[in-house]
């Protein structure tokens, strides 16, 4: 897969995009095909796959743990909240450019894209910590077990098995995914009294909360400048050729969770404001969309988990 | 085990300080903002001057009030990776390295993932107002030093002001100064809640990052105010904001080269935000423009 | 907009003849060879079912191939203890008394004189590296293209920066196979008007082993669009320009400038080739000029945008596969 591009093609593909005709015969605003499945790791509290047809395919995959409350030491706060820690890593399969430390820096980019976009402030920032001590909707104080002490972290690890461009909506998409789908058991505390507690994680399959909030978690829109017009989902090529990229992350309500601008170029402001209105109606529609296939998936599953069939996931080399 | 350095305590925290008795820690609620001679639309005095560092080709020192933070430039000069992939253009190369001391807890001397991340973003703002093409070969390399951070925004928003005008100074072709501005979304305003069960003087009952003092509450079901817009944020106010956002934008072309938006907001007041930001930034532009003058006019004797 | 989520589907669910096709040469009218029905048909330990046609003969290797020593032994064979053994996944190939074996997912191995569309990696010396979806980059050599206005071969002038004015770094060309280097490297050239940087469209890449040899790798469809079949399985479809050789411009052949009129219907069409080619490319099926045409056909039944569906390719395919097959009949 080239990471050059020849001018002839670059001009080419310019005005295409002008005229509504992209390369492939997509228009601007047209994505392409995405399978989705959850629940492909059996080792994780919640996972799903994505993958853009002919574009790049991620794995999310969510694991609770139990660790000790991160309090910040000026304002006390976090002593009654979870934690979420994200991190997302390349494979140096995806891609000839990801070999070595080659992805290093896109690794990076992606992972404080992701953290800041799944926290509702800045004092993660400023504490220097990786962890989302706000909230991309996500609920923290639910995930808390023992305030003062004990917590759920939720580890969201996406890995990218195939690169082939739009990578933050699908790594988003499946994040959404993969946390909708996750288990978290639940816990009995007992209080021994002197301040003193002690709790114990539930061992019944069927005795699990789902995640609190994850209804309002934001997925992202990825808007390519081209020329004077902007594409979504984007393939290699159009990449090679963005003037400056627009992530716009928006939740249900259609509130904007986020915004990061990429890339070498300058957008200008009335299409960089006319760019972020587009990606919110296109956010919210992608949610609804997306929300109904993941409800169909989890209500397939539970008929046949209650018809005592195992659900069977096709995995990775279904198409 | 690094013996070069002393090391400080593996688990370092801020020093207990004594307050007064009449101390009282600023809240939104508080009619004026933090500092109480701004306004919320109003940033912080600008002191920006050039020539600080002489080895480099370039160099500018910026404060604004406590963020404080230096810059310099070398360049253009040959690229030193080579097996490049010949491009055409040059390289625009940037480092932020934040101080062990600037920031309330010590920071590690390691570069962190938040600062390489940081360094990215900051060539992504720059890189559109340098003519690259003019050096093909050859790469710029921007080195910025933040001693003193009060506000991570407004530590963004400086290092770019301060890049820009050191690149100026180290006489790289530029098509226009970028310009760098903050703003923070803070909730002044009581919510308003649906529920009728709250008495007058109910205060600090509600775990947000408003509280209540002797207001009646008004149980309607609209919702909630906007947040308002508090230009170039301090560490204090940053601590209540509800999201914030940085802009970085060149005046004369009008264009916007970088913005990061973090948190949650309406679209509505992230237009007005951005509208704010270009303002700040035109006037920050003559703050720019004004100490590159000064520091030509002190070579009188090469003119 | 729209955005469709779906589940996986299984391969096995889609259709498997087509999978099987594959295998056998298939080519133009032009050329037509024979496959002599083997009788030393041996041990084929897949007969349990997954190929279901018994003149397909697939090896894994290590697997033995025949015990005669009477044959002779081809690419992709190695002898041990009198027998002879794959050394690849792939099919056998007899012709005659040659057994080989030929892999059907590869990197491109090439013959001398074979078309190959390439994308210039890097600027050397007074030569160019040229990605060719081989083992090597193939050397483009500064005497092996014709330089603008037929001016004498400027040998002392080689530096970086003036080659770049013919080709740049991320160009793509079509050429010929001339020689071969002792490291398998090739060793390409541009001598003739038809060859040379392409404009004027857009790129696609398929599995080497998918585009056949054919007398002419230039193909002008009837839908007004021109595609290059590169041997190595790198593919060019651009609007057709009307120019007969001697009207070609000398001056304007490293010209970076598209056409001016490349309008909106020319677009389509080379929007649903190039989708038609990732069809046929996705299920597994040769591509030539012939197929392509019949997939365009059936194509136009389905919207553009729909094209990139999965199951509007998988049609296409068939329907194209079906066509060839009833000309044949």
């Amino acid at each position: 897969m080239p990471s050059l591009i020849s001018p002839a093609e670059r001009d080419y593909i310019l005005k295409g995009i002008e005229c509504n005709i992209r390369a492939d015969g997509r228009q601007r605003s047209d994505f392409r095909e995405i399978t989705l499945e959850t629940s492909v790791v059996s080792q994780t509290s919640g996972s799903a796959r994505v993958r853009i047809a002919g574009g790049s395919d991620v794995l999310i995959s969510v694991k609770a743990e139990i660790g000790p409350v991160q309090v910040d030491p000026e304002t006390g706060d976090g002593a009654d909240k979870g934690q979420i820690i994200c991190s997302i890593e390349c494979a140096p399969s995806a891609s000839q450019q990801f070999e070595g430390r080659g992805a290093d820096d896109l690794n990076n980019e992606l992972t404080q894209m992701m953290s800041r976009f799944l926290c509702s402030n800045n004092t993660a920032i400023s504490s220097l910590s990786p962890t989302c001590s706000g909230s991309g909707g996500i609920d923290l104080s639910k995930l808390c077990i023992i305030p003062g002490q004990q917590c759920w972290i939720l580890f969201v690890d996406a890995l990218v098995l195939d690169y082939g461009g739009n990578l933050m909506d699908a790594i988003f998409m499946g994040v959404r995914a993969a946390i909708y789908d996750t288990k978290i058991p639940k816990t009995e505390v007992q209080d021994l009294g002197d301040g003193q507690f002690e709790f114990e994680v539930l061992d019944d399959e069927e005795d699990i909360d789902f995640v609190h909030g994850r209804e309002d978690m934001p997925i992202c829109i990825t808007l390519n400048k081209i020329g004077t017009r902007h594409i979504v989902d984007a393939t290699l090529l159009e990449e090679l050729c963005t003037e400056a990229k627009l992530v716009v992350a928006v939740n249900r309500a259609g509130e904007i969770c986020g915004l990061q601008k990429n890339h070498d170029g300058s957008i200008e402001p009335s299409l960089l404001l006319e760019m972020i209105q587009v990606g919110k109606t296109m956010g919210q529609a992608l949610i609804k969309n997306l929300d109904a296939k993941i409800k169909e998936e989890a209500e397939s599953d539970l008929t046949k988990r209650l018809q005592g069939d195992p659900a069977r996931k096709l995995g990775f080399f279904a198409q | 085990m690094d013996r070069k350095r002393v090391p400080g305590p593996e688990l370092s925290v801020a020093p207990l300080v004594e307050y007064p008795a009449d101390f009282k820690r600023w809240t939104p609620q508080d009619e004026c903002r933090h500092d109480s001679k701004r306004q919320p639309e109003d940033m912080r005095p600008i002191y920006l001057k050039t020539g600080l560092i002489t080895q480099a080709n370039g160099s500018a020192y910026i404060e604004l009030e406590k963020t404080k933070l230096a810059c310099g430039v070398y360049g253009p000069r040959p690229i030193k990776r080579v097996g490049q992939i010949f491009s055409g253009r040059g390289i625009l190369n940037c480092e932020i390295k934040f101080a062990s001391f600037s920031c309330a807890k010590r920071r590690s001397n390691i570069r962190d993932p938040q600062e390489r991340e940081l360094s990215q973003i900051l060539s992504q703002a720059l890189a559109p107002a340098v003519r690259l093409e003019k050096i093909p070969k050859s790469a710029i390399d921007v080195y910025i030093t933040v001693l003193e951070s009060d506000g991570w925004g407004s530590c963004v928003a400086a290092a770019v002001t301060a890049a820009s005008v050191a690149l100026a100074h180290a006489g790289i072709e530029m098509l226009d100064l970028v310009a760098g501005c903050s703003a923070s979304y803070i909730q002044t305003a009581p919510l308003s809640i649906s529920s009728l069960s709250i008495s007058e003087g109910d205060t600090g009952s509600i775990s947000t990052s408003t509280t209540n003092t002797n207001k009646t509450i008004t149980a309607t079901a609209t919702a909630t105010q906007p947040p308002q817009i508090f230009m170039d944020a301090d560490f204090e106010e940053e601590k209540y904001q509800q999201g914030a956002i940085v802009l970085a934008y060149m005046p004369s072309l009008h264009e916007i080269t970088h913005v990061l938006q973090s948190g949650k907001a309406e679209s509505s007041t992230i237009s007005q935000s951005v509208e704010h930001c270009m303002e700040a930034c035109n006037k920050i532009y003559a703050v720019m423009h004004h100490a590159l003058l000064e520091s030509i006019g002190e070579n009188k004797e090469a003119l | 907009m729209n955005v469709t989520f779906h589940s996986p589907v299984p391969k096995a669910a889609l259709d498997n003849k087509s999978n099987m096709r594959g295998s056998k040469k298939k080519f133009t009218a032009e050329h037509e060879m024979d496959i002599d029905d083997d009788e030393h048909h041996h041990e084929n330990k897949l007969e349990g079912g997954i190929i279901k046609d018994p003149t397909i003969h697939v090896v894994t290797p290590a697997e033995v191939i025949t015990s005669d020593a009477a044959f002779m032994r081809g690419h992709g064979t190695y002898v041990e203890d009198e027998k002879v053994l794959s050394s690849l996944a792939g099919v056998v190939e007899r012709v005659n008394k040659l057994i080989s074996v030929r892999p059907l997912h590869t990197r491109y191995a090439g013959e001398i004189g074979d078309v190959v569309v390439g994308r210039i990696t890097e600027v050397a010396q007074k030569r160019w590296k040229v990605d060719v979806n081989a083992r090597q980059d193939a050397i483009l050599m500064l005497s092996s293209v014709n330089l603008p206005g037929g001016v004498q071969r400027r040998k002392q002038e080689s530096d970086e920066l003036q080659m770049r004015n013919f080709f740049m770094e991320g160009d793509l060309v079509v050429a010929e196979v001339q020689a071969f280097f002792g490291d398998g490297a090739y060793s390409i050239h541009t001598r003739s008007l038809k060859y040379g940087k392409l404009r004027n469209g857009s790129f696609i890449s398929v599995s080497p082993a998918l585009v056949q040899r054919c007398k002419s790798h230039f193909h002008s469809l009837s839908c007004g669009v021109d595609v290059i079949l590169g041997l190595n399985g790198y593919i060019w479809v651009s609007a057709h320009v009307p120019q007969s050789l001697d009207e070609i411009d000398t001056e304007q052949v490293y010209s970076n400038k598209n056409k001016e009129d490349i309008t909106p219907s020319d677009r389509e069409s080379i929007a649903r080739v190039v989708n038609c080619i990732r069809a046929l490319a996705q299920d597994y099926i040769f591509i030539n000029d012939s197929i392509i045409s019949f997939a365009y056909e059936a194509s136009l039944q389905y919207a553009l945008k729909d094209l990139h569906k999965r199951h509007v390719m998988h049609d296409i395919a068939t329907e194209a596969v079906a066509a060839v097959d009833s000309i044949k009949a």
